[in-house]
C-alpha cells in the first residue's frame, strides 16, 4: 500500500467512523431533552359512575361486568384499548398529553337495534400512584345509551381502585 | 401445568405451517429461514388473529404463550450457542483494510442514522418509562446488525465464499455481529439496572470478569473436547450432554449479571474449539431438534407479538418507511460507499452493501430482547419486525441483479471456515 493511499484511508476512516461517532453523542445528548408521552400502557380497573344507569345496558353490550379490566397497550402517542379482553370490544385512539382519546364504531348492540359507535375521553392524573384517569363514555347512534362517567387505576403494585 | 393437548397442536401446527412456507420461499430463490420467519407473522393477529379471531384465541390463548415461549428459549439458547460455535476469530483478525474500513462504517453509519431517526421516533412511539438514550441506543444496536449466518449460507449458495466480495463480507460480518451483542448488551445492562436484582458496578465488572474467564481460561479447557475428537472421531453422549450443560450454566449466569441469557450461550459457543471438523461435528449434533422444532415456535412467538394493526394510518406508516429506508440506506449504502473507497470496483461494493443490509433472524432475536426489557413499543417491535423482513428478502434478488455469476471473481484465500451453521438455515 502507497503513503497516498494510507492517507486517504486513514482520513476516509476518520471520516466515515469518527464523524458518525462524534455524531452519535451529539444526538443522546440532544435528545435528553425530549419530552415522551406518559406512560399509560398496562391493566386499569375501570368504574362506571353509578348514576349513569341508562348506560348500563348498552355497556353490558360491550362486555362490562361488576368487575371492568381496561387493558392499555400502548406505542408512544397511539394507544388499542380493550375491554375485558373482548376480541370485539377494541377501541383505537391516542394521547396528547394528559389527555386520552379512542372511538369504536359499528358495534352491534342489542338494545339499539343496530350500530353503535363509542368515544371515550379521559384525563390522565400522572403524578398519583396508582396512575388515575377519569373521564367520559360517549354511545353514538344510540340516544337511549346517553354518557357515562368513568373512573380508572391503573394496576401498579397490585393496587386496586378503592370501591 | 400447561394443557397438554393444546400445547401438542400449537407445536404441531408450527412445525407444519414453518416447513411449508421454508419450501414455498426455496422455491422463489429465497433462504428457508425467510419462509419461517414469514410463517410467524401469518399464525400471529397480523393474519390468523384477522381472518379468524375465534380460532386464533382457541389455537394460542394467552395463557397457553408461556409454555411456547419457554421452549423457544431454549431453542435460542442453543441456537446462539451454534452462532458462536460457528463465529471464528480469524474472521476478525483478517486485516484486509477493505475489511476493517468496511466493517466499521457499516456499524457506526446505520448507528448514527438510527439514533438521529431516533430523535423523530422517542416522542411519537416511545413513552417516559423508557429513557431516549436507552430507546436511541437499541434503535442503532438493533439497525446496525447483519445476519451472519443468513449472509454465509447466501455466499455458500452462490459459492462466492471464496471470492475478495465473500472474505471481506464475512469478516465484515463478523466483526458486525461481536460489535452488535457487545453493544446490546451494554444496553440491557444499563436499562436492566432500574430494575433488576444487582447494582449497575456489581453486573458490569461481572460481565467483564466472565467474559475474560470464558476467553483466556475456559477456552483453553475446552480444547480437550477437540482433543478426544481428534482421537476418537466422535464425542459420546455424555461429553455431548456436558457440552449443553456448559452453554446453560453460561446463559445461567450471564442471566444472573442481569444481561441475557442468550449472551452467555453465545459467549460458550464462541469460545468452543473451532478445528472444522469438530465443528461441523458439534452442530450436526445439536441443529435439528433446535432448527426443526425450536426456531418455528421462536418464529411462531414473534410473529404473535407482530401486529400489523398496531401501524394505523398515515403517521404510523410513514414512521415505518423511516425505519426501513433508514435501515437500508444506512447499511447498505454505508458499506457500499466504505468499500469503494477502500478500493474496491462499484459492482462488487454495492454487492457488499446488499450483503451486509441482510437482517434476518439475529434482528428477530435483538428485537424479542428489545420487546421483553420493553425499550420498545409493540408497534415499534412490529415496524421493525417489517423491516428484519424487507431487508432479507431484498438481499438475494438484488444480490442476483447487481453481481451476476459473469461478474465473479476467484481469490486465492483460504477456505471458509464454518459455513456449517449457515447451511442449516436453508435445509
Amino acid at each position: 500500500m502507497t503513503p497516498h493511499s494510507k492517507k486517504r484511508l486513514v482520513f476516509s476512516y476518520v471520516l466515515l467512523v469518527g464523524i458518525p461517532v462524534l455524531g452519535v453523542m451529539g444526538v443522546l445528548g440532544a435528545g435528553r431533552h425530549l419530552t415522551p408521552p406518559i406512560s399509560v400502557a398496562g391493566n386499569w380497573d375501570f368504574r362506571i359512575d353509578p348514576t349513569a344507569s341508562q348506560a348500563e345496558s348498552c355497556l353490558a353490550d360491550l362486555g362490562f361486568t361488576h368487575s371492568n379490566v381496561f387493558s392499555i397497550s400502548q406505542s408512544g402517542r397511539y394507544l388499542t384499548l380493550k375491554i375485558n379482553n373482548q376480541p370485539g370490544a377494541t377501541l383505537i385512539g391516542d394521547l396528547r398529553g394528559k389527555l386520552v382519546a379512542a372511538n369504536l364504531s359499528l358495534l352491534l348492540a342489542a338494545h339499539c337495534n343496530g350500530a353503535l359507535g363509542m368515544s371515550l375521553t379521559a384525563e390522565v392524573e400522572p403524578e398519583g400512584v396508582p396512575r388515575v384517569m377519569a373521564g367520559t363514555l360517549k354511545f353514538e347512534g344510540c340516544p337511549a345509551c346517553g354518557t357515562g362517567h368513568f373512573q380508572a387505576a391503573r394496576r401498579e403494585l397490585n393496587t386496586k381502585l378503592s370501591e | 401445568m400447561p394443557n397438554l393437548t393444546t400445547l401438542v397442536l400449537q407445536i404441531a401446527i408450527i412445525i407444519v405451517v414453518a416447513r411449508a412456507m421454508g419450501v414455498v420461499f426455496r422455491w422463489i430463490g429465497q433462504p428457508q429461514v425467510v419462509g419461517e420467519m414469514v410463517a410467524g407473522i401469518l399464525l400471529g393477529p397480523s393474519l390468523l388473529g384477522w381472518a379468524a379471531p375465534a380460532i386464533s384465541a382457541e389455537l394460542f390463548p394467552p395463557s397457553s404463550l408461556g409454555y411456547l415461549n419457554a421452549l423457544s428459549q431454549v431453542g435460542l439458547i442453543l441456537f446462539m450457542f451454534l452462532v458462536g460455535l460457528d463465529l471464528n476469530p480469524s474472521e476478525l483478525k483478517k486485516g484486509k483494510h477493505a475489511a476493517i474500513l468496511t466493517s466499521h462504517v457499516s456499524i457506526v453509519v446505520p448507528f448514527f442514522l438510527a439514533t438521529l431517526l431516533a430523535l423523530y421516533l422517542y416522542p411519537r412511539l416511545s413513552d417516559e418509562s423508557v429513557t431516549f438514550a436507552g430507546f436511541a441506543l437499541f434503535m442503532g444496536a438493533a439497525m446496525s446488525i447483519t445476519a451472519f449466518p443468513v449472509l454465509a449460507r447466501i455466499l455458500t449458495e452462490r459459492n462466492i465464499q471464496r471470492t475478495s466480495l465473500g472474505t471481506v463480507a464475512l469478516a465484515c460480518a463478523a466483526v458486525d455481529d461481536v460489535t452488535g451483542w457487545c453493544v446490546l448488551a451494554y444496553i440491557v445492562i444499563v436499562i436492566r439496572a432500574h430494575h433488576g436484582e444487582h447494582p449497575l458496578w456489581i453486573t458490569l465488572i461481572g460481565s467483564i470478569a466472565f467474559a475474560l474467564v470464558m476467553i483466556y481460561v475456559i477456552r483453553r479447557l475446552l480444547q480437550r473436547f477437540e482433543l478426544t475428537f481428534r482421537k476418537q472421531h466422535r464425542l459420546s453422549e455424555n461429553l455431548i450432554a456436558l457440552i449443553v450443560l456448559l452453554a446453560l450454566l453460561s446463559a445461567f449466569i450471564t442471566e444472573w449479571l442481569g444481561i441475557h441469557v442468550l449472551f452467555g450461550s453465545f459467549l460458550m459457543g464462541a469460545v468452543m474449539p473451532k478445528e472444522p471438523a469438530f465443528v461441523r461435528y458439534l452442530t450436526s449434533k445439536l441443529e435439528s431438534i433446535a432448527v426443526v422444532v425450536l426456531l418455528p415456535i421462536f418464529f411462531a412467538l414473534t410473529g404473535l407479538r407482530t401486529s400489523i394493526s398496531l401501524v394505523t394510518g398515515p403517521a404510523m406508516w410513514f414512521c415505518c418507511a423511516l425505519i426501513i429506508i433508514v435501515a437500508i440506506g444506512g447499511k447498505l449504502f454505508g458499506s457500499m460507499i466504505a468499500a469503494r473507497i477502500a478500493g474496491m470496483p462499484w459492482r462488487e461494493g454495492a454487492a457488499l452493501g446488499v450483503l451486509m443490509n441482510t437482517r434476518g433472524l439475529m434482528e428477530l432475536v435483538i428485537l424479542n430482547i428489545g420487546f421483553e426489557i420493553k425499550v420498545i413499543s409493540p408497534a415499534v417491535f412490529s415496524m421493525m419486525v417489517l423491516m428484519a423482513l424487507v431487508t432479507t428478502l431484498m438481499t438475494s434478488p438484488l444480490l442476483q441483479w447487481i453481481y451476476p455469476e459473469g461478474s465473479r471473481e476467484e481469490v486465492s484465500a483460504g477456505p471458509r471456515l464454518v459455513p456449517e451453521l449457515a447451511g442449516f438455515l436453508a435445509d
